[in-house]
This record gives structure tokens, sequence and C-alpha cells, in this order.
């Protein structure tokens, strides 16, 4: 089994759970409205909101995790991107056979093809929509009325009529491995309304005196931005780096190489690491 | 080994547009085929709203940009014509020296070729002309006109690009094995040049077989 290293807690947990290498992978980038109510400067929603929320905790709002089991986008929620990764069987024949010398060549092979394919995903990362959005929430000093979102699952939950309308598919190439192929497609919308346009809130000049590492603070003091009972994690980071989503499909695919680039000289018969179930 | 040729799309640029347009289809194919270690650097286009991705060698760089200066040139002396420039990667076999031949040759594996259509925009007429109708706001037509003529260009420049990518996808054989510690394969880059002798004869077959004088296709 491939081993990741600095994987966000959701993408870990997801693999963990992974009945088989060969279910797949479906990621979401998701562009997600904040609520009208919503306290730029705390980045919470308003104690009023709260209050009148129904069984949803304070997450929901974040994350709108309870929505993911019913298979539809929350309101203010809009599916942007969907990322398809699959490790396809070949049934009917076995992985370990052929000769040392071929399956060295094999890998090499192999390795140039991955290869090929992570070069053309990182350009193509940039070619997509989302990528504008991304830019634009890192680099205006304005709070932005809308956040990008990671979601990570291993079912294709369908899209509306008008969404599929709205959204173009990408194949990539397969690429043949000794037990199969890997698969990779994206789904994305062609266009995006102007989130430019939306509504931010310039970020006011305010003096902080409890900065962290301020003398004035308790450096294990929690701020009430968040959530206390969520922890800090990475999928919190996610939210404002959504490239890092970009990264960790990269990760996965490029930690694959990497094991497989230092073992050219293979002495076992063994199949290439992404499916060994 | 078979060589895998790709004609992209045809863009009709303008002349102030040329150097953004080829630095980001150029960089964007030597990303596919520079496959050692490399720093990717991200590279906003001004003109346009794209991001390309190059290699961040800056020897690399300066060779595109010689050879993108060069073209600048050769287009100021043959304005309003339709060009291509070939991106080309080889192998460097040796063989059997002889009193005519080298010892080495190159055994070209693969060639892009971007198809350029440099037009001047047409200028409009200046509003002090004696015989100039009234028009309501000619600059607000002027500045409508050039954005959407933008958009269009970029639309097609992000077609190339995608082609690009699809290309590189789907023909993934003929590429050679990487070599351990090498980063780019051997590449050349052709412009059409009037005092190149090769670029002459390839007109001259040209016109002996179709009867008239046209570009490389």
């Amino acid at each position: 089994m491939v081993q990741f290293r600095e994987c966000p807690s959701e993408l870990e947990n997801f693999y963990l759970c992974r009945q088989s290498n060969f279910e797949p992978v479906v990621i979401d980038v998701i562009l997600e409205q904040k609520p009208l109510d919503w306290d730029p400067v705390t980045f919470s929603p308003k104690p009023d909101l709260v209050e009148h929320s129904s069984s949803k905790d304070k997450n929901s709002f974040f994350w709108n995790s309870d929505q993911e089991e019913s298979g539809c986008e929350a309101k203010g929620e809009k599916v942007i991107e969907r990322w398809f990764v699959q490790h396809e069987s070949r049934k009917g024949r076995d992985c370990s056979s052929g000769s040392r010398r071929s399956s060295s060549n094999n890998l090499s092979a192999l390795y140039k093809k991955l290869l090929l394919l992570l070069r053309s995903l990182y350009v193509t990362f940039r070619l997509l929509p989302a990528y504008k959005i991304f830019r634009d929430l890192n680099s205006s000093g304005q709070i932005r009325a809308f956040k990008l979102l990671p979601r990570v699952s291993s079912s294709d939950k369908s899209f509306t009529q008008k969404d599929e309308a709205e959204m173009q598919r990408f194949w990539f190439t397969p690429v043949d491995t000794s037990c199969g192929r890997l698969c990779l497609s994206v789904l994305y919308r062609s266009s995006i309304s102007d989130t430019s346009s939306q509504s931010s809130t310039p970020m006011s000049p305010q003096f902080i005196p409890d900065y962290v590492g301020s003398p004035l603070t308790d450096p294990l003091r929690r701020f009430p931005s968040l959530p206390v009972s969520q922890p800090i994690d990475r999928l919190q980071f996610l939210s404002h780096h959504p490239q890092h989503i970009q990264n960790h499909m990269l990760w996965f695919l490029t930690q694959a190489l990497a094991v497989r680039a230092a073992t050219y000289e293979l002495t076992s018969s063994s199949s290439w690491g992404i499916s060994t179930s | 080994m078979n060589c895998e040729v790709c004609q992209l799309k045809e863009l009709e640029v303008e002349h102030f547009e040329i150097r953004e347009v080829l630095r980001c289809i150029l960089h964007t194919i030597v990303f596919h085929r520079a496959l050692g270690l490399v720093r990717p650097k991200d590279v906003d286009l001004e003109l346009f709203e794209i991001t390309y991705v190059q290699c961040g060698d800056v020897e690399l760089e300066k060779k595109i940009d010689e050879k993108i200066d060069h073209f600048i040139s050769w287009v100021e002396k043959h304005p309003n014509k339709k060009s291509q420039i070939c991106l080309s990667f080889y192998e460097v076999k040796s063989k059997q020296p002889s009193w005519f031949t080298n010892k080495t040759e190159r055994l070209y594996w693969e060639q892009w070729y971007i198809n350029l259509n440099v037009t001047q925009h047409p200028k409009h007429h200046s509003s002090k002309s004696h015989h100039t109708k009234l028009v309501v706001d000619p600059g607000e037509s002027a500045t409508e006109e050039r954005s959407s003529r933008r958009a269009m260009v970029e639309a097609s420049l992000r077609e190339v690009l995608f082609q690009i990518i699809k290309f590189v996808n789907e023909k993934k054989d003929h590429v050679p094995p990487i070599s351990e510690g090498v980063i780019y394969f051997p590449y050349e880059i052709t412009i059409p040049s009037s005092s190149d002798s090769a670029f002459g004869m390839d007109m001259i077959k040209r016109m002996l077989h179709s009867g008239h004088p046209t570009m490389l296709s």
C-alpha cells in the first residue's frame, strides 16, 4: 500500500476506510457561498443564527458534512471541479508474471508515463477556472463572501441536468500498470460567475493585542475565531489553500513514482505498488 | 522510432501579442519534455488571463527569448503573413563516419508546429477627419471590439494549450527513456528566415509540387 506523509486528516481517514485500492477517489472542489449573516471579522456565524439552526452543529457551516450523506449540494455550495482517480484492475492476469529484466523495463516505462501525466496535471490545474478563484482568494486583501472547500469521497454523486450542461469533462489518457490501468479525469465548470463582483468586506485595520506570541497571551490559549471543539487541522488550512488539494492529488501520484523510482533495480517480481490488495 | 508530429491550431495574433503567446506555448511544450528535476515556475500572462508553467531554468528562458526575438524580426520584414515555428526534439546517434557525413546524426522523434497568423489591427479613423460621419462614441466601440478580440485570442490560446496536453497524454510511447542526470531532451527551435537556405529549398520544393508558393504546413 502506498504510504502518505503530510496528508490532510480527511484524506488519511478516507484511505484508511477504503475497502480496496480499486475504489475510485472522487475529489470535489467546492465553491461555498458564506451565509449572509456572517461575521467577517471572526469568521463565525453570528450568535442569533447559531441559536436558530437546527440539529446541525456549528461545523456544518464549514463543511456541510450532513449534506454529504444526502448526496446533494447544500444551499450556497457549488461543485466547480470533480476529479476522479481510479486504478482499474485487469482481471485474469498474474501481476507478478514476467522476467526480472522485462519487469525493470516496464517499471522505467511506467515511471516515464506517470511523470508525463504528472506534468500535464500540473499544467491543467492552472488552466481550469477554479485556479483563478484560488488566486483571487489568496491575493485579495479583502474578506470574500465565498471560499473553496475540498471534499473527498469514493462515490460519484450525480449532478443536476442544469449543472451537467455547464460542465466539461477532460480525460487524461489512462496509464497501463502491471495489474491494470490508472485512470484520471476531471469534470469542471467551464465558466464560473464572476466571483470578484461578490460582496466582500475590506479588512479594516485593527490592532490585535493578543496576537500569537504576544507577551500578553497565554501560549496555550485558544482563539475564539474558530469553534473550540474543532481541532485546527489541515482541512481548515485547505479551505484557504485549495492548491494544496491539488498538491495532495499530485502527492498520491508522486509517492507512487518516488517509491518505484528508487527501486529501478528491482529484484523481486512484485507488482507496481498502486494496487497491492 | 516514430517521429510524432503535432500541428497546433492556428492563432491569429497581433504583433504586440507574439512574444507572450510564443513564450506560453514554447515553455508549456518544453515543460512536458523536461523530465529531469525541474523547479516549476508559474508565469502569468499580462495580456491574457492565463497562467503557464516554466521549468525555472534561466538559460532555457534566454534561449527561447532569443528565438522569439529572431522571429519577431522576421515578422517585421514579412508583415501580414502566416508563419510557422517548429520545436523539434531529437536524439543524437553516432554513426559510421565517412568522407561526406558527420559522426553523429540527429534522429527527430517529435516535432511541434506552432502556426501563427500575425495581423495588423485596422486603426480607426480619427474623429478630426473632415469626411468622418457623425459617430456617437467611436472610442467605446473600439474598446469593446478590442476586448472581444482579446477574449477570442485568449480562448484560442487556451485551446492550443489543451491541445498540447492532449497530445502529450495520448502519445507517450515514442518519448525516449529518461536518462539519469539529464533534465531536457535535446531540442531545436526553427523559425522561418529569408536567409535560411534550408527554408528556401523547402519553398522551392513546394513550388515544384504545388505550382504556387505556400508556407510550411
